[in-house]
């Protein structure tokens, strides 16, 4: 048999909260929320520190309930540049252990240190190095999981926080993994977790020794699959080519509920113009336009339109954004609202070009130089008529 | 009804009209085909909500009468007939017919239902045109035209009569074909969306040396020779502005021998299969076209069509595919192909004729400007 790879999960503690508190001293040790504003709908916690969440406050619970919880929290806005810049930090950190680190998302990395022993030592050493580099180089702590396989490691990372590290071996899956719920395996959501606790699987060994027949039967060929990787039997590599983009998307949380069509359409523009901006930064296309709206009862309804021609003109994804809206959420009270585009190729890619496109073509020209002014001197040196009364203005003082 | 006629000369007929039937009716009176027994003869008719196909028939008729029967199963039966004579007859009150050849002896549950007359709204003829110029003519731009059912403007093919020709348009965006081969009409220039599809089974139907008669009112076209009759909804829309998107100006041309180009570009299918898009790419050189297929799983293609080349130093890319069709219908010796640069339309002609017309946009990567 092969030898084993090791694998370690890296995983941030409250990277949000850390990172300011990394920043500013006066912020340690204080039950610090980052949320949006407790007085606007968007006012949820994304982040809590560990010191506010021994008080009970959870992400996603609104700022309000967490006040009450913890009220002596201090509340900061997120700062995405920040988390970034630190993000860039942890990588660059990792990256100098092994070539072979895949990150996750903005504060998780898989890593496969395998034959890196003769550099850096055994796994749990470089692990401990890894946890050290972080802590002294940028004041922040995160949990580390060792296994044979990423689906491992990542269970693993979540054993012990804040601060923790943990090895799982392939005798350890039975009595370390399987008592944990299902819904912490990589590939359950919410929806597969509850077809399953409906099916009587509540944690991860019921599904490792669930018959593969029936799993087959209810999810198709991923049932099987995850049968597999409950059962610790998860052969992918730490990749550490970054993925391509799947789809760019805005959306946007209303001052109000609003079923006022005018103010909504205005609102696509707004989000197409974002969505279309982007995607010719990135010098991508899309032929599928999806609108999601949440209602005022906070029902959550996606749908989409594929087209023959994929697209990066702000104009031809309104268009589809407000044609889907009109057959779709009129009448609707509406809480948010946001417009993907997926089905992406790159523009670099050879296309075949289309006889009918003259109007394309000069909406095409428009856009580059509507992204070169901006460029040069800001998002606000041209704005749609339509949208200026959105865009903001300095207040005048009374 | 009581009829005697040869399973060969039915069964054709037979044939073609299925062609009209839904292969997924609804219900059963949807894919079925009627059989009529009339003086001269038996008709056979089938048809789904767009397209419809009326066929005749020889026949020794005892009695006169009309049924319906299940179309595909009817089918069936008659290709599994021995060859020669068969009889069908139908007692009246009852609910079947029998099909008897030789030894065998069929009974066929009919039918019960209506079933659309199949007419035409009006008897005026607007051209009449020999079969085998329509079929050319369809035959040269209906590969043309899409064929997702969804775009119903570009799954048609523009009819155009007037000024003592039939022009015939397709196009699916990525490359338009124009014809006006044949000679029939003396009205005012008027434009009919025809179904490709319909087009298609005209070309297939009336592939012997009659006149088809062209009768067109406000929402149908009828194609009638004396042995079919082919039926039509036409498309209600305005067509694309096609005349607009042909260059004008053409920096490049090159005259070169259709057998050859055409051999080389399926040498080149090989490899260009494999890629997204089908791309070839073509180089003009001072001796002739360079084609040039590559697939980084296969292999790649070099090769060299002599012709008469005006400007050089082009280089462009198509979907081989798409050059591939055009030529294959054409019958000209020589072929003219002009280019107006990388990222517009190139066209293709046979050389000293300008009554086909086909243009193709090549593939590229955006041009930053």
């Amino acid at each position: 048999m092969a030898k084993l790879p090791h694998i370690l999960h890296v995983d941030m503690n409250a990277f949000f909260a850390a990172c300011h508190q990394a920043q500013d001293p006066a912020l340690r040790n204080r039950p610090l929320l980052v949320s949006g504003d407790p007085g606007t709908r968007k006012g949820i916690v994304l982040t809590a520190s560990y010191e506010a969440r021994y008080m009970g406050v959870k992400t996603a619970m609104p700022t309000v309930q967490a006040l009450r919880l913890c009220p002596d929290a201090l509340l900061v806005k997120p700062n995405f540049k920040l988390y970034v810049s630190y993000s860039r930090q942890i990588m660059a950190i990792l990256g100098s252990f092994t070539p072979l680190l895949e990150p996750y998302s903005i504060d998780e990395a898989w890593l496969d240190v395998s034959g890196c022993e003769k550099l850096f030592g055994p796994p749990d050493i470089i692990a401990h190095k890894i946890k050290n580099q972080i802590k002294d180089q940028l004041g922040l702590q995160c949990s580390i999981g060792i296994a044979s396989t990423k689906i491992m490691a990542k269970l693993a990372s979540d054993f012990r926080k804040p601060d923790g590290l943990t090895v799982i071996t392939w005798d350890d899956i039975p009595n370390l993994i399987w008592p944990m719920p299902v819904n912490k395996l990589v590939g359950v959501g919410p929806q597969t977790a509850a077809t399953l606790h409906n099916m009587g699987v509540t944690t991860i060994g019921d599904l490792a020794n669930f018959p593969p027949a029936l799993l087959k039967q209810r999810f198709g060929t991923y049932g099987p699959h995850l049968r597999q990787l409950a059962r610790g039997q998860d052969y992918s590599p730490v990749d550490p080519n970054p993925k391509p983009v799947k789809s760019v998307g805005n959306t946007v949380t209303l001052p109000e509920d609003s079923e006022d069509d005018t103010e909504i359409e205005t609102i696509l523009l707004a989000l197409a113009e974002k969505v279309a901006t982007r995607l010719r930064c990135q010098d991508l296309t899309g032929n599928i336009v999806t609108v999601s709206v949440k209602t005022s009862n906070f029902r959550f309804i996606t749908r989409s339109q594929t087209h023959q021609v994929a697209t990066d003109l702000t104009e031809t994804i309104y268009r589809h954004a407000v044609s889907i809206y009109r057959q779709h959420f009129r009448r609707l009270r509406i809480r948010s609202v946001g417009i993907t585009v997926s089905g992406i190729c790159s523009n670099k890619t050879p296309t075949q070009l289309n006889l009918f496109s003259a109007e394309k073509e000069k909406y095409s020209r428009l856009a580059q130089v509507v992204d070169q002014v901006r460029a040069q001197f800001g998002d606000q040196a041209l704005v749609r008529a339509r949208l200026l009364a959105r865009s903001p203005r300095p207040k005048k003082n009374c | 009804m009581e009829f005697t006629a040869t399973k060969e000369a039915v069964l054709l007929a037979a044939q073609n009209v299925l062609r009209a039937v839904p292969v997924k009716p609804m219900q059963p009176e949807q894919g079925s085909i009627l059989l009529s027994a009339e003086e001269n003869g038996i008709i056979l008719a089938g048809t789904d909500s767009e397209l419809g196909i009326k066929c005749w028939s020889t026949a020794q008729i005892i009695t006169e009468g009309e049924v319906l029967l299940p179309g595909r199963y009817f089918v069936n039966v008659l290709r599994r007939l021995p060859p020669g004579p068969f009889s069908v007859k139908k007692e009246p009150e009852t609910e079947h017919i029998f099909i008897q050849a030789g030894a065998s002896n069929f009974k066929l549950l009919t039918i019960v239902g209506k079933f659309p007359p199949l007419e035409p709204e009006q008897k005026t003829v607007m051209a009449t045109v020999p079969e085998l110029a329509l079929r050319s003519g369809i035959n040269k731009v209906a590969f043309a035209a899409a064929r997702d059912g969804l775009r119903q403007l570009l799954n048609s093919v523009l009819l155009s009569v007037g000024e003592n020709k039939i022009r015939l348009v397709a196009t699916d965006g990525h490359r338009l074909a124009i014809t006006e081969a044949l000679e029939a009409g003396d009205d005012d220039t008027t434009d009919y969306l025809v179904p490709v599809r319909c087009l298609e089974e005209v070309s297939r139907i009336f592939s012997g040396e009659e006149q088809v008669e062209i009768v067109a009112s406000g929402k149908q076209i009828v194609f009638q020779a004396t042995k079919a009759r082919v039926i039509s909804r036409l498309v209600e829309g305005k067509y694309m502005p096609y005349e607009s998107v042909i260059p004008t100006d053409f920096a490049w041309q090159a005259v070169v021998d259709r057998d050859e180009l055409l051999a080389a570009l399926e040498r080149a299918q090989v490899f260009c299969s494999e890629n997204e898009n089908n791309a070839v790419d073509i180089k003009l050189t001072a001796t002739g076209v360079g084609i040039f297929a590559r697939s980084a799983k296969i292999g790649h293609l070099e090769d060299l069509v002599d012709g008469e080349i005006k400007g050089s130093n082009l280089e462009i890319s198509f979907n081989v595919n798409y050059l591939i069709e055009p030529l294959k219908v054409l019958e000209a010796e020589k072929i003219l192909l002009e280019f107006s640069g990388v990222d517009s339309a190139a066209l293709l002609s046979p050389f000293g004729s300008q009554s086909y017309r086909y243009l193709v946009m090549p593939i590229t990567t955006r041009a930053v400007s």
